[in-house]
């Protein structure tokens, strides 16, 4: 999974490093994600990722993207029959998606769309409990959006991806958990050149 | 077109929407599925599988062509043995030489399905009568026993830790008498044959009636067809003081065979032994009051296809009977040396009891039994009571060194060896009395209506259960003590520190995933000890197949012990 995660990330620099860059922009998205999950949904509800995102320009509608995400939420754990106790519940997800995508410029509006895969890293916590798990996975996603210029180098985005993160087996459950879903981010982006 | 052809249109709507609203039954075969990877059991419930038989690496089922796509689909390896076999019985046969493989080959079909399991079927008749004599068989289940296999809810024990020894069941054991046992295989032996059915069968049966009677036991006949005649099940009960609905059995079948069956078999190993066995644990335990109820129980029609067994295990089954476990002892009195070992032989569902077994024969010293975890081992009358999800032993003397005499008119009382007879009976009488738990006078009650209630919590990765333990309070009890394991009726630790006071306890962030066992015991006012309740079994917390929600998962609490 690392070395996937490793090999990603050269391949992007090389692209990078070897395309003539006609733009870089940095930004900055938050918004809601929507777990496909319903026991997701049951403990922590939807959540509220950030975002920070690098994208090189490298011809004139292709490009690439980098970036980091952050999801940190707490719940409680599902109470299952008719336990009178309560489990405080905490799970945070680093991600780092690279992507590539194409850029169609529209009306004053640029809609855009790519795809790409994230290096997931994330660990749920029992906070009175003595349970950690903690997890690695490298998955696709796609993405789509729209974006508009504010000012001459500030734009704003609105950005919608799908992902689909197996993230392997709860014993208790007896089946696969789906850390994927619908992330809806909006933000503004700067043109640094 | 003409008109009459016209008028033949209706008709032929008519008649091909009659066979479309009754399609014609979908063929059955007969399948063997590997039984390869853990998760098949859950696509097996799913798709509700008729499986018929469980063995050492495969399951036999009944389906159809649906349903060995399923199978396929869900990743298991399937082989179809023989197809549409609605009216076809089929029998398991243990391994056989290749003369008789090559005789049973020219009288019906063979199949092997799996070392040294093989399927015997007709196209027509009964299978049965083209065995050669002496030839141990099971007919394989015609229904499905799924409702019933539940692999995973026992788990194997690891490792056993020692036992402590309860005097009580040292005096019991030390009462088996040799010469008992050898006046009982005598008598058994004397009717000359107790093939089944046959007059001297029913003199035999009739004999253990009379001798469980004279004992002071509740004692009754169960008719057990065979042919166009009847020979009987004789079952005795000596009913438990706190417990008396929960059961405990010892069995042994009285029938025997030989190539001179219905003149000459004396039986004397198989299987005198294990019913004399049955019958002197009767003459011991009359004696000491046991907790638990403890059945005695000598089938008949053991050598035509566990016909007593099945019958009665089918019963206890239908009638929601709580059976703990069962001690099969068939031919436990041969020996080519000594010292000699004991096979304790059992499916992964009653590993839990073949380890007991062992361990309690290795802490009272009695024999070296060995745990040996078989689900083919399904030819003597433990296997039916596996068919219907009890836990259930096979104890037999080692096959390595095997009886020569076996269904021979040369099984005869002199060719055993009693030395190793007795220690055998001892080694079973001892799980059994341990197992029951004689009643101890002077010491407190043995609590009784332990009941456990599981509350589950689920996040995304992680679970835990807080298990609610109530149990009425003892007469005599000054506080309790609350004990755990993981493996039913072995390892068992204690939770509480000093005696709980109240008749509760609440046991806290346990894995849920895994199966838990407890049981509770009253301590009185000086500090003893009463014996320990009903052990209550907590399954473990698994969302229903093919939910995709936490919301549908499924918890349960077993009261069985």
């Amino acid at each position: 999974m690392k070395r996937t995660g490793i090999l990603i990330g050269a391949l992007w620099l090389g692209l990078c490093a070897n395309a003539r860059s006609q733009s870089l922009s940095l930004g900055l998205a938050a918004g809601g994600f929507f777990p496909r999950e319903q026991t997701y949904r049951d403990v922590y509800g939807s959540s509220f990722p950030l975002e920070f995102e690098v994208r090189f320009g490298l011809i004139k509608n292709l490009g690439l993207a980098a970036g980091v995400s952050y999801i940190n939420d707490s719940g409680q754990a599902l109470n299952i029959g008719q336990g009178q106790d309560s489990y405080a519940v905490r799970f945070k997800m680093v991600s780092i998606p690279l992507s590539a995508y194409l850029l169609f410029p529209l009306n004053g509006l640029s809609l855009f769309g790519g795809a790409g895969a994230s290096v997931h890293s994330y660990e749920e916590t029992w906070q009175t409990v003595s349970i950690s798990n903690t997890g690695n996975t490298t998955k696709p996603f796609i993405y789509a959006g729209v974006e508009f210029r504010v000012l001459s180098r500030v734009s704003a985005r609105l950005t919608l991806r799908y992902e689909n993160i197996d993230a392997g087996e709860n014993p208790a459950l007896a089946r696969e958990i789906n850390l994927g879903g619908l992330t809806l981010l909006a933000g503004v982006s700067v043109r640094i050149f | 077109m003409s008109v009459k052809t016209l008028k033949l249109v209706p008709i032929a709507l008519l008649a091909a929407a009659i066979v479309g609203a009754f399609p014609s039954a979908e063929p059955v075969h007969l399948i063997r599925i590997d039984k390869g990877d853990a998760r098949l059991w859950g696509t097996l419930t799913r798709e509700q599988i008729d499986v018929v038989q469980e063995l050492r690496t495969c399951y036999l089922a009944r389906a159809d062509r649906n349903d060995i796509a399923a199978v396929r689909d869900a990743g298991a390896s399937v082989d179809v043995i023989e197809r549409n076999i609605r009216d076809i019985s089929f029998l398991l046969l243990p391994s056989i030489t290749a003369e008789t493989r090559a005789s049973l080959g020219r009288a019906g079909k063979l199949a092997a399905v799996e070392q040294e399991i093989s399927l015997f079927w007709a196209d027509a008749g009964d299978p049965a009568a083209l065995l050669p004599a002496g030839l141990s068989w099971k007919p394989l289940p015609s229904t499905s026993l799924l409702p019933f296999l539940r692999p995973s809810d026992r788990p194997a024990p690891q490792s056993v830790v020692g036992g402590v020894r309860n005097d009580i069941v040292d005096r019991i054991v030390a009462d088996v008498s040799s010469s008992s046992l050898r006046s009982l295989v005598q008598k058994l032996q004397d009717f000359r044959t107790r093939y089944t059915a046959t007059p001297n069968c029913d003199a035999a049966g009739q004999y253990i009636f009379s001798y469980f009677v004279g004992l002071g036991l509740n004692v009754r006949f169960q008719d057990v067809s065979y042919g166009a005649g009847v020979s009987r099940n004789v079952v005795a009960e000596l009913p438990g003081k706190v417990y008396p609905k929960d059961v405990l059995i010892v069995s042994g079948h009285y029938d025997s065979t030989s190539d001179q069956r219905t003149s000459l078999a004396p039986g004397a190993d198989d299987n005198a032994s294990g019913t004399a066995a049955a019958m002197e644990a009767a003459r011991i335990l009359i004696r000491y009051p046991l907790d638990f109820t403890v059945r005695f129980i000598a089938f008949t029609g053991e050598e035509q296809g566990l016909l007593g067994s099945k019958v009665y295990a089918q019963d206890v089954r239908s009638r929601g009977e709580n059976v703990i476990g069962v001690l099969n002892l068939d031919m436990i009195a041969y020996a080519d040396k000594l010292p000699e070992d004991l096979e304790v032989i059992a499916n992964n569902a009653s590993d839990w009891l073949a380890a007991k077994f062992v361990a309690v024969s290795g802490a009272y010293g009695l024999i070296q039994a060995n745990r040996i975890i078989d689900s083919s081992a399904v030819f003597s009358d433990h296997s039916p009571f596996w068919d219907r999800g009890y836990s259930a032993v096979l104890a037999i003397e080692s096959v390595t060194g095997a009886n020569p005499y076996y269904h021979r008119t040369t099984d005869t009382i002199d060719t055993l060896n009693f030395e190793f007879y007795t220690q055998s009976s001892r080694a079973a009488l001892a799980t059994l009395a341990e197992l029951g738990q004689p009643v101890r006078p002077g010491y407190p009650a043995t609590p009784s209506g332990l009941t456990a209630t599981s509350y589950l919590y689920v996040s995304l990765f992680g679970a835990v259960k807080n298990i609610e333990l109530i149990w009425p309070a003892s007469s005599g009890a000054a506080g309790y003590n609350i004990y755990r394991s993981d493996v039913s009726h072995l390892n068992y630790a204690k939770l509480n520190g000093s005696p709980l006071a109240r008749p509760s306890y609440t046991d806290r962030e346990v894995t849920a995933d895994v199966s838990w066992f407890y049981v509770v015991t009253a301590v009185g006012p000086t500090g003893l000890e009463s014996n320990s309740s009903i052990e209550v079994h907590v399954l473990p917390s698994m969302a229903e197949s093919g939910s995709s929600s936490a919301r549908q998962l499924s918890f349960a609490v077993g009261g069985m012990r």
